[in-house]
């Protein structure tokens, strides 16, 4: 019976390519989206769970409570950092006995490191001690993690950067100097750490004895921002419950009650989150993945494998009326319902069956693409085969019997002599075409939808990339002065005094990061507090950045008063304040609450942070504690010129250490490359749908334009033109798609605009944005119907009436 | 075998009814040969399909082999197609994506037979109905008279205790029609098969014993033939 039916279903599917053809690339169009997105969804939610107490380990956080007053945030949705204070670890492990190991992990931010003569910076390193590897489980090859690093001085090295440095020599016992000053002994070798872990390193370094006796001291500085502490909790310990203890504990400890201007508690984030649920903590390690685009992109999958069993779904209730005389017969020889609704259902899953490996192909082709865009190392064979054979047979399965049941279940319903005479009430009128139109207008409402949203996420980053900042981030170059320790002042003297540079400056540079040093200003009209951000640069801050001065002047180093006592304020600071008047040569309390400083000057506001936050008043000082950050405005025209001159500048002042830098622009472009890839994956998405949702259009109209050849001829023959005859083919699919785009528009615009929330600064999207979208799925519509429509209408009306 | 009573089948036709078949009482025993004759539109093919429970009546009772139909489940009626009643179409409906072998062979596959018992019995139909050659072409390869041969083959191949053909031989020579009353006739008279046959042919008419005939959807006569022996001589 069941080889019947596939051979019944194979031969109905080669009798009709054009319908098997729209439905098996529909369906392989829309199970290769579900693959990828599947194999995207499996990684992300794989992340940290390799370590072998993965359960038991958490992240200690230190949550922002302000303004919650439904209590505490769920765990899924934590604000705050994850820079715990010095002093901490070693108070929670001698206070709780459930806490059976803590660690902190403190990210070292490219060090340089060398063996010989070889310099090579190193991406990502890590500080640690042993009880790093007592919590986690990083597969060791070479040396103990009992005692890899336990002293000063010693250093585990990944197998890549093993090999980078010492090549197929065993490099246990070898030594690696670090920064050109210190030496440190290879105490180990360990695997490369798999893609799905949170902790990134090349390296790992034990902690020199200073560090050790800050982190695992006995006093906990809490006004101290530290490294992320993790702690490995006993077994069965409830986590929920020792957090309470833990709370209780931060309530009573000493100096924990102002240890912050924020109120914040501290939390545990299991380890198996901070991959996918930290989007509101600052200061971790490692890049983040965000839930919200898994919930997301699944449901993109989703839409569009909708939309490919719609087509069939569709094309097969089209049919109806032919199918439903096969049923007729088939009933009066002796089929069941069960008989006829495993037919129906064979078709449709084998078609499924026959789209998967085209879909295979498909993603197999797509993955690389997708892994460029979006920075992932996903393989099919990522996933056991036996796990991936059998996710692709249930999806398979599914989505047979998703396409297949409707068409299966109505058919075999029909009642013989009722489709067998006179052409099938019921069937090919009636119901079925309410259906078919209803699910057409549901397809274009979503293709409408993803079309918009790529349109609108594409414009807010046209919008952010090219937004008037208020300052000048052109041809600034930024880097790390740290190594010229002593000589940068020197160093600095050197560029100034060349041509191919403009200016030179340091301090953080605006409109990176979000996190700034802030302080709190009475207003001195109104009395309420406001928050000021600080910022505290070198000379020529201003002049190097481009700032906007609009009354007084900058800072001057022939002044000695700017280095203590003088500020510049922007516009909104001016307000923060409360000044009136003439804001400039009026004194104003220090943002470091150490003595009064003068106005010098005004500036015009401008884009402190990523444009993700909102602009803040600034209050901008002389640099006291030296900032790690030089900038260089490079002449204009003489880019090139100009680096070159910074490069050999510094080889002359550090010859054995390698320049290394990043454009201003750059920096600040980066931080929206997640809406960047968002941009892009939903214009794939998004014309991935368009196109399956056009077949499906196209399948019908070839079908209506196949069951109405007859009326066609009778038309012709009575005098109708080719383009009246076209416009009666088209006019009702059209009027669908437009109907779809009335009610896909509104939806996805409301939607959007809350994505829009996520952007302090957000692109007004105004009717050309819809009017657009709406062209655009109309045409592509047409396209797809007037094919059909104009082949149909240019048939000679003889030759399509003896057909009939 | 089969017993109506004031079996009634009506339309609705916007606020009107249209009857096609008015207050029919039938009464066919095990083996008989009935012919149901009348005028086009006399409701001849409403009537036989009712009698092959492919469509229900509007009122009225039916009895087929002493079970009320009006009772049967679907299961009931799944099984007394795939084993009691071999159903003759007058539009042949043959199954348009399978081949004439493979028509045959559906009704087989669904009353459950081994590959083997199906591929004997199908060959068996091929030949007697000289289809051999025909047999891997699909319907619409096929004359209309071909398909009518296909479509009797089918109906015969499950050896049903009723056959109900609709005009059966409607698009066939002469001397084909005759072949295939005459095969009726066998099986009606050597296994006892119960014949229900439409057909317009006063000629074909007289190789049952019996003859309803419908006007208008009354039953406005029904007799036994005086001397089926004549006719079989008659030729
Ligand atoms: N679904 C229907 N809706 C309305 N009227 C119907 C329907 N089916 C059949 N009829 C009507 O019932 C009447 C009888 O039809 P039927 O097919 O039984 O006639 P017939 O005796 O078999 O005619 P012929 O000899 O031409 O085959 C016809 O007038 C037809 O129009
Ligand atoms: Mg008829």
């Amino acid at each position: 019976m069941l080889r019947n039916y596939l051979k019944i279903a194979l031969r109905t599917l080669k009798r009709h390519p054009a319908h098997t053809t729209v439905n098996v690339v529909g369906l392989a169009a829309g199970l290769a989206v579900c693959l990828v997105i599947g194999l995207y969804v499996q990684h992300e939610l794989s992340y940290d769970r390799f370590h072998r107490n993965s359960d038991r380990i958490h992240r200690v956080v230190r949550a922002d409570t302000a303004g919650d007053a439904f209590g505490p945030t769920s765990v899924r949705r934590l604000e705050g950092s994850a820079q715990s204070p010095p002093g901490l670890a070693q108070s929670l492990t001698s206070r709780f006995p459930e806490v059976e190991h803590a660690t902190v992990v403190a990210p070292v931010s490219e060090p340089l490191l060398g063996r010989g003569e070889d310099r090579l910076y190193v991406d990502r390193v890590l500080r640690a001690d042993t009880s790093f590897l007592d919590v986690f489980s990083f597969d060791f090859r070479r040396g103990d993690p009992a005692t890899a690093l336990d002293a000063p001085g010693r250093i585990v090295l990944t197998e890549s950067l093993a090999g980078r440095l010492f090549g197929t020599t065993n490099p246990v016992g070898k030594t690696v100097v670090y920064e050109n000053e210190a030496e440190y002994e290879v105490a180990g070798v360990v695997a490369d750490p798999p893609s799905t872990s949170h902790l990134q390193f090349e390296a790992l370094l034990s902690l020199t004895s200073p560090q050790r006796d800050t982190r695992y001291g006995s006093t906990i500085d809490w006004n101290f921002y530290g490294d992320p502490l993790y702690l490995e909790l006993q077994e069965g310990t409830e986590a929920h419950a020792l957090e309470t203890k833990i709370r209780a504990f931060e309530r009573t400890a000493d100096g924990a009650s102002e240890h912050s201007e924020e109120t914040a508690e501290l939390r545990l984030q299991p380890l198996t989150h901070i991959h996918l649920y930290s989007a509101g903590i600052r200061g971790g390690i490692g890049t983040q993945g965000d839930i919200r685009y898994l919930y997301f992109f699944g449901l993109i999958g989703l839409i569009i494998l909708g939309i490919a069993c719609i087509n069939y779904v569709n094309l097969a209730t089209a049919r109806a009326a032919r199918r439903a005389r096969e049923v007729g017969v088939r009933k009066t020889v002796g089929a069941g319902q069960p008989q006829l609704v495993g037919q129906f259902l064979g078709e449709s899953v084998l078609t499924a069956a026959l789209a998967l490996p085209l879909a295979l192909g498909l993603a197999w082709a797509a993955l690389p693409v997708v892994n460029d865009l979006v920075g992932t190392t996903l393989r099919l064979g990522n996933v056991p085969p036996i796990f991936s054979l059998g996710a692709a047979m249930g999806l398979v399965g599914l989505v047979g019997l998703a396409a297949g049941s409707y068409p299966a279940f109505v058919l075999s319903r029909f009642r013989p002599s009722s489709v067998l005479e006179r052409s099938g009430v019921g069937a090919s009128g009636g119901k079925g075409s309410w259906l078919r139109r209803g699910l057409v207008v549901v397809q274009f409402a979503a293709s409408v939808a993803l079309i918009l949203a790529t349109v609108v996420v594409y414009l807010q980053l046209q919008y952010v990339q090219t937004k008037n900042l208020g300052f000048d981030e052109e041809r600034v170059i930024t880097f790390e002065k740290g190594p010229l320790g002593d000589q940068y002042e020197a160093f600095a003297t050197a560029l100034r005094g060349q041509s191919a540079t403009h200016s030179v400056s340091t301090g953080q540079p605006p409109g990176v990061g979000h996190l700034r040093a802030r302080t709190r200003v009475e207003n001195a009209i109104t009395g309420e507090t406001n928050r000021v951000s600080v910022l505290m640069v070198g000379y020529d801050y201003v002049e190097t950045l481009g700032l906007q001065l609009e009354a007084g002047r900058s800072f001057a180093r022939d002044r000695s008063s700017d280095a203590e006592q003088s500020v510049l304020l922007t516009e909104s600071a001016v307000q923060s304040y409360g000044l009136t008047g003439n804001p400039v040569g009026q004194t104003i309390p220090g943002p470091y609450g150490d003595g009064d400083v003068r106005v010098i000057g005004v500036l015009d506001d401008f884009h402190n942070r990523s444009l993700h936050y909102a602009r803040q008043p600034v209050v901008i000082g002389i640099d006291r504690a030296a900032t790690n950050t030089a900038l260089v405005r490079l002449a204009p025209g003489a880019m090139q010129n100009g680096l070159d001159a910074v490069r050999s500048t510094w080889a002359e002042f550090l010859p054995d250490r390698p320049f290394t830098y990043s454009f201003l622009d750059q920096r600040i472009k980066a931080q929206y490359r997640a809406e960047q890839r968002l941009a892009t994956l939903f214009g794939l998405f998004a014309g991935l749908a368009i196109v399956v949702a056009g077949l499906g259009l196209f399948g019908l109209a070839t079908f209506t334009a196949q069951q109405r050849t007859g009326e066609i001829g009778i038309r012709k023959a009575l005098g109708a033109t080719t383009t009246q005859i076209a416009g009666l083919l088209s006019r009702e699919f059209l009027q669908l798609v437009g109907l779809a785009v009335l009610i896909g528009l509104p939806g996805a615009y409301i939607a959007l605009q809350r994505w829009l929330r996520d952007f302090e600064y957000r692109v007004d999207v105004g009717a050309e944005a819809l009017v657009l979208t709406g062209l655009v799925a109309m045409g592509l519509a047409l396209l797809a119907v007037s094919y059909q429509a104009i082949r149909a209408a240019r048939l000679d009306p003889a030759h399509t009436l003896r057909d009939e | 075998m089969i017993h109506t009573r004031n079996l009634t089948k009506a339309y609705r036709n916007g606020f009107s009814r249209t009857f096609v078949l008015r207050q029919v009482d039938l009464d066919i025993d095990e083996g008989e040969f009935v012919t149901i004759q009348g005028p086009s539109g006399a409701g001849k093919t409403t009537l036989l399909h009712i009698l092959g429970l492919l469509d229900a009546p509007t009122d009225g009772s039916y009895e087929f082999m002493g079970e009320p139909v009006y009772e049967m489940s679907e299961n009931r009626r799944t099984e007394i197609h795939r084993s009691q009643i071999g159903f003759v179409f007058q539009a042949y409906h043959l199954i348009d994506d399978l081949t004439v072998y493979e028509n045959l062979e559906t009704p087989l596959i669904y009353k459950g037979l081994s590959g083997p018992e199906r591929e004997s019995k199908v060959a068996d139909m091929l030949d007697r109905f000289s289809l051999v050659a025909k047999q891997d072409l699909f319907p619409n390869q096929l004359s209309g008279g071909q398909q009518q041969l296909v479509g009797v083959a089918r109906a015969l191949i499950i050896e049903p205790t009723v056959i109900l053909a609709d005009e059966p031989t409607g698009n066939l020579q002469s001397q084909q029609s005759e072949e295939i009353m005459e095969t009726m006739t066998r099986l009606n008279e050597t296994d006892d098969v119960t014949i229900v046959q439409v057909t317009h042919s006063e000629k074909l008419a007289r190789y049952g014993e019996r003859i309803v005939e419908l006007d208008d959807g009354w039953v406005e006569d029904d007799y036994q033939i005086d001397q089926p022996e004549a006719v079989k001589t008659g030729h």
